[in-house]
């Protein structure tokens, strides 16, 4: 389409002009472009129908930062799409773009949008050669129309009038933007698969004339997006605002001075689906309701599942045949040290921890204040059990700051005395499969296999990836040289208090109302990072030092630890988590509120393998066997089953 | 030439063997050469064992008028004012020594040890190590293992402690080994090391074989009969108003509520109040017994002062005491022996005790005393028991008197209605066929109580092991009045030893509490025994074997002072709250030293995390679980 401007606009556009002139780049004016010697540019607006400002306000002034949120509906099996249908009525953002043929006859020109999302990307250039690009730029999010074989589009005649013509066009933000075969399967393109990445969009306006596109002066796999070079894509973004790009004549390279910014919310209040593969209706649908099982509706828009955790055989323990409620019956440590001493072999339990039998029994949503809670069920005599229980986001990203306001269980009670429970709050890889491969490892290679022990193979790919908090009563691994506490057990003899309640050593007192928040980043033991190492190492973040602990060389997981209070964590209305991940540092968050986080894990590429995979988000409560967290003041075989609900709510969940 | 070559790398080859063979045999680098601490100038307290037997504490103080002694830095220290220090590259601390055989080798499967430690200031990196060492009789090492401290994360000029925890499980120890514990300083830097800890051992495993219960496998539980883990019931704290103390009436006007556990304590319904529940008599070594009775109105506590007949004292004093219905009254009497007779005799009611903020007394009046006529009737010979209980069946108690070879006899009070009555012998047995002998010779333990629901009298359980206290059997057995003899309670199908099924063999340290329990006006019994942990088992027997129904564990208690932590706990049973209900009087002590029996000992230490107490638990109601056999 192309309207003719009026002079009224010309007065307007001059005037501008001028304003820029004299203020500088002043945010509320719509850009004018460069000049080239065929044709002149102005006004470029790429979200002319979309008017959402990045307070989430109606705003019509075309020159703002812009907001959307990610529409979930039919996002499970199509992917996120911006804007939808149910956003805009096209389906499409609309951008717009002025254009004066300054040549001296009537000529077509061509054009290409293109869009990178900003937050999360690589700096498109080399770091030591400004002219190279970045190794892994190409793993940026950009793209273009969804159609990547619409390489340029061409204006319609624009005469040489000396006006300005507007033109119109539609483009949309979609999953694999590059139509990559390595997300189809026999479906087709399941764009789900490299969903889009939240965070703040840029938007880059490429106008050249017909002469440059027929003579191919663009390379084919920037003019196609979809082409590699020698399995590599060239970031477009990168060819044409530090690349060769940027010199081609009578082209003018446009990028829009403002951004979208996306941010997902699932909504905890829209319905749990139960995964058919643990569990079906027909035996275990007892519990199944409108919000909570398998109805098409919810398989189509929940955007949770009840997360099934994977029980390893191995954490079997012998747990003590008490059935307390740690945190509200006077549990005490004395509590703990004499079941720790006075039960025999023979009156244990054996068990490993476990999962529901009945999905929807211990998760469920509340539509009304839109919430999801969780519980460990309580248990009684002959059912003892310990029961994890979570849920698993079903969308999955790549990046972005994940922030949840969650009330999650308290883990100690008045006497400090933890109650076995893990809080977790943590990112896991959607899908092990080759489409979700991490970057390779080009060292010695990814530890193969999440289970695989020391001696496991080392390979190039994998798809697993794992980002954690951990909440729970352990002890910092840091430095090295205090590690395990000097723990007296004590003695089983009843005639002396003394001999079987040893207090606990000062170093463990002296946070004795603190749990460990541990952040992890497993990094499958890769050692491309220059400084990947072993043991305690120290790593400085905003004037922070954290200390990054790895067992050995093949421990696939780096872990920070930060003492935290319960009562403030899990005591209050609620608490806020954040994972920040990003695709050269992770950060951890926590805080009362979403303006008030402070830093409680820092790592970055230099130490660990940041994961660049598509993950999914589980918030859960779960009884960890402690034989996994060395040096832990309390075992969990000694803590008692559960007398009562262990009961977490999910408020809040943003990604952005 | 080419021989002088072959020569000289034979002559290399041959000194880097040495080395590294000497290296693994002979360990140099980890040469012992840190001075011993020097026990003797120590202050007491300053190298011992700590509380728990399994651990050691240095903290290197010494008397401040001696000189110095090498090795001990004055004036900063963690504890005290002494340290010991390690000066400058290659200095070691003084060393604890120890021998595997002082310490125990069942005790050396791992040692965790700490120490605090202070860096001087500098800008030299600390590297030091806090070292465990094992040497043989040749001072050979056959372990070497450090905590290492070094880099620039140490902190300077302040105490940390460092700690860690080695394995020593795989080394293979000889009473003679010697174990040395030492700071090594391998920098420039100063260094001092105080407060050694050493803890020796690690987690003891628990006792018994193994799980039975594993829900791995199957994850729904069957029940075995008798086989643990069983279910809890829980004794819930009564409201007494003693404030958690050991003083069970502590606003009484009448002072001295404070009642030992070795005290003879029997409740029983001595005073006849008007809410029938039963009074608790209390007989310390003095002699002047003492009497409580439970007010509902107040929940608490009141004291009667116990009047005396002088002639009376004597016998509180070293009797035993036993409580029952001896006589045609249709309360409890009290029958006291003392060292040549006995005496029965009740105290006067008081049926409004709780009405009047008075002082309240009552009078023990002797309601039979015997002569020495009677006790020339061989009743009982030196050292034999006397049980007493409703043998009979007929709501009165019979004597039950048992003598060291086996023979017996059942007394029955008759009361006279002319004379003023006593005690008849109704039944005796001699040795033979006695089943009060035990032929292992070792510990026979005689209970007599209403173990049968079903059965109106009381009956006897014997409990009997041999020398070495196993081979454990145990009867149950009625007194049959037609046959004059005891027999088991269902002659046809039993032969009176009980079936043991399941761990929990019946033992002759046991203890037996009868009572409505449950309140349910059906007789129950528990079980308790302190062999190795406080264990409050509910049975219940039949005729040819016992039932665990559950455990007891208590509820309700202040803090974190459950009665089954204390070392001394003694329990008496009886309807002390409620008449239709028997509750247990709780009292808890914990002994200054570890040579005690189970009910008492020489000194009691009154400790803050388990002070003195008495108090009142009744079981809640409950649901029994059903547990097929």
């Amino acid at each position: 389409m192309i309207l003719k401007n009026t002079s009224i606009f010309k007065f307007l556009f001059m005037s501008m002009n001028v304003a820029i002139l004299f203020t500088g780049c002043h945010k509320n004016q719509p850009v004018s472009g460069p000049v080239t010697n065929q044709f002149v540019i102005r006004d470029f607006i790429p979200l002319s129908n979309w008017h959402i400002d990045s307070t989430g306000t109606l705003n019509n002034n075309p020159s703002i930062n812009k907001s959307i949120s990610l529409d979930y509906t039919n996002a499970f099996t199509n992917g996120f799409v911006i804007p939808t249908i149910n956003q805009v009525a096209e389906g499409q953002f609309a951008f717009e773009f002025s254009l004066k043929n300054t040549g001296s006859s009537p000529q077509k020109f061509c054009y290409k949008i293109y869009y990178q999302n900003e937050s999360y990307k690589f700096p498109e250039t080399d770091e030591k050669d400004r002219t190279r690009q970045n190794v892994n730029a190409w793993e940026n999010f950009y793209g273009s129309w969804e159609d990547t074989g619409k390489t340029f589009a061409e204006t319609p005649v624009i005469p040489a009038d000396d006006e300005f013509h507007k033109i119109l066009d539609h483009f949309g933000i979609v999953g694999n933007p590059r139509n990559e075969k390595r997300y189809f399967s026999e479906k087709g393109n399941d764009r789900w698969k490299r969903n889009l990445r939240v965070g703040k969009y840029s938007f880059l306006l490429v106008i050249t004339t017909q002469e440059n596109f027929q003579q191919k002066n663009i390379p084919e796999n920037v003019v196609n997006i979809n082409l590699t070079d020698k399995n590599r894509f060239v970031n477009p973004y990168f060819y044409f605002l530090y690349g060769e790009g940027k010199n081609l004549k009578n082209t003018v390279i446009q990028k829009f001075p403002y951004y979208l910014k996306v941010v997902a919310k699932p909504d905890p209040g829209a319905g749990i689906y139960i995964n058919p593969i643990f569990f079906n209706t027909a035996t275990s649908g007892k519990y199944f309701c409108k919000t909570c099982g398998q109805d098409s509706l919810l398989f189509r828009n929940a955007p949770f599942e009840q997360f099934i955790h994977y029980i390893d055989p191995n954490t079997k323990m012998n747990n003590i045949p008490v059935i307390a409620d740690v945190l509200h019956d006077h549990y005490s440590k004395m509590d703990y040290n004499w079941n720790s001493h006075f039960y025999s072999k023979e009156e244990l339990i054996a068990i490993t921890a476990t999962t529901t039998k009945w999905p929807c029994e211990t998760v469920a949503v509340d539509k009304g204040d839109k919430t999801i809670s969780i519980k460990n069920p309580k248990t009684e005599y002959g059912k003892w059990e310990k029961q994890d229980v979570g849920v698993i986001s079903r969308h999955g990203f790549t990046y972005g700051k994940w922030t949840i306001k969650a009330k999650l269980t308290e883990l100690l009670n008045k006497d400090n005395m933890w109650n076995g429970i893990t809080n977790a709050i943590w990112l896991i890889t959607q899908s092990p499969a080759g489409w979700n491969f991490r970057r390779d490892c080009n060292n010695t290679g990814y530890m193969a296999n999440y289970y695989g022990g020391q001696r496991d193979k080392r390979v190039k790919n994998i798809g697993y990836s794992e980002i954690d908090f951990e909440i729970l009563k352990t002890v910092p691994y840091c430095p090295s040289y205090f590690l395990p506490p000097p723990y007296n057990y004590g003695t089983d003899d009843q005639k002396n208090m003394k001999s079987w309640n040893v207090p606990l050593p000062e170093e463990v007192t002296e946070n004795d109302d603190k749990v460990q928040v541990a952040c992890t980043n497993w990094d499958m033991a890769c050692r491309e990072p220059e400084n990947f190492n072993a043991g305690c190492n120290a790593i400085s973040y905003r004037g922070q030092t954290f200390w990054a602990h790895r067992w050995d060389n093949n421990y696939r997981a780096i872990t920070e630890k930060t003492p935290e209070r319960d009562d403030e964590l899990f005591g209050s209305e609620y608490y806020y988590f954040q994972i920040d991940w990003e695709p050269r540092e992770i950060i951890w968050r926590i805080g009362p509120s979403k303006d008030k986080l402070r830093i409680v894990g820092y790592v970055n590429y230099a130490v660990s393998s940041i994961p660049d995979n598509q993950m999914l988000l589980i918030v859960s409560q779960e009884f960890h066997n402690t034989k996994w967290w060395i040096g832990s003041p309390y075992s969990q075989d000694n803590i008692p089953f559960p007398k009562e609900d262990l009961t977490g709510k999910i408020y809040e969940i943003t990604i952005e | 030439m080419k021989k002088s070559i072959v020569i000289i790398l034979a002559l290399l080859l041959s000194a880097f063997a040495f080395y590294y063979i000497g290296k693994k045999f002979f360990p140099f680098n980890k040469f012992f050469g840190a001075r011993v601490i020097p026990a003797n100038i120590l202050l007491s307290g300053a190298y011992s064992n700590s509380e728990t037997a399994n651990s050691l504490l240095c903290n290197f103080e010494i008397d401040p008028r001696e000189k110095l002694p090498p090795g001990f830095y004055k004036g900063i220290a963690h504890s005290g004012h002494f340290s010991a220090k390690a000066f400058g590259k290659n200095s070691y601390s003084l060393a604890i020594e120890q021998t595997a055989g002082q310490i125990g080798i069942d005790k050396l499967k791992s040692i965790a040890m700490s120490a605090w430690i202070f860096i001087f200031p500098t800008d030299k990196e600390p590297d030091g190590i806090y070292v465990l060492s094992v040497t043989n009789a040749f001072g050979i090492s056959k372990c070497w293992k450090g905590i290492y401290v070094k880099g620039s994360s140490a902190p300077h000029g302040k105490w940390f402690r460092i700690s860690g925890l080695f394995d020593l499980s795989e080394i293979i120890l000889q009473p003679g080994n010697k174990i040395h514990i030492y700071f090594w300083n391998r920098s420039h830097t100063d260094i001092l090391v105080d407060d050694y800890y050493i803890i020796f051992g690690g987690q003891k495993e628990r006792r018994g074989e193994s799980t039975l219960t594993d829900l791995t496998k199957n994850p729904v539980f069957n029940p075995r009969f008798n086989f643990p883990p069983f279910p809890t019931f829980y004794a819930e704290k009564e409201e007494i108003s003693n404030r958690n103390s050991a003083d069970l009436a502590p606003d009484n006007s009448v002072k001295g509520g404070d009642i030992f556990p070795e005290d003879k304590i029997i409740a029983g319904n001595f005073l006849q109040t008007r809410y029938g529940t039963d009074a608790i008599l209390v007989i310390p070594s003095s002699g002047k017994p003492e009497l409580f009775s439970f007010c509902p109105a107040s929940t608490s506590f009141k004291k009667i002062n116990v009047i005396l007949p002088s002639e009376v004292l004597s016998f509180f004093k070293s009797a035993k005491a036993l409580k029952g219905r001896f006589t045609e009254n249709t309360y409890d009497e009290v029958l006291l022996e003392g060292d040549h007779e006995f005496i029965v005799g009740s105290f006067t009611p008081l049926t409004i005790l709780c009405s009047t903020m008075k002082a309240a007394s009552s009078e023990f009046k002797v309601i039979w005393k015997s002569d020495p006529a009677f006790m020339a009737t061989g009743l009982k010979s030196k050292g034999a028991r006397i049980l007493a209980g409703d043998l009979f069946g007929d709501r009165y108690t019979e004597l039950l008197t048992i003598n060291d070879d086996g023979s017996w006899k059942i007394l029955k009070f008759l009361s006279g209605k002319v004379q003023k009555g006593g005690w008849t012998v109704m039944a005796s047995g001699r040795r033979k066929n006695s089943p009060f002998v035990n032929p292992g010779y070792g510990q026979i333990k005689i209970t007599l109580g209403r173990f049968l629901p079903h059965c109106p009298q009381d009956l006897i359980l014997t409990v009997t092991g041999n020398q070495t206290g196993k081979k454990l059997t145990s009867s149950l057995l009625k007194f049959d009045f037609a046959q004059s003899a005891f027999v088991p309670p269902d002659q046809n199908t039993f032969d009176g030893k009980l079936k043991i099924i399941g761990l929990d063999t019946l033992k002759p340290s046991d203890i037996f509490l009868f009572g409505d329990f449950r309140g349910n006006k059906e007789p129950q019994v528990l079980r308790y025994n302190r062999d190795w942990r406080f264990d409050l088992k509910e049975l219940n027997f039949n005729d040819t074997t016992f039932s665990i129904l559950g455990n007891v564990d208590f509820h309700g208690y202040d803090k974190d002072h459950n009665p089954k932590y204390y070392g001394v706990l003694k329990l008496v049973a009886g309807r002390i709250i409620d008449p239709a209900r028997t509750s247990l009087l709780v009292i808890g002590r914990n002994c200054k030293n570890d040579d005690f029996a189970t009910d008492h000992c020489k000194e009691y230490q009154n400790l803050p995390e388990l002070p003195d107490f008495i108090s009142v638990y009744s079981i809640s109601n409950r649901v029994l679980p059903v547990l097929k056999m």
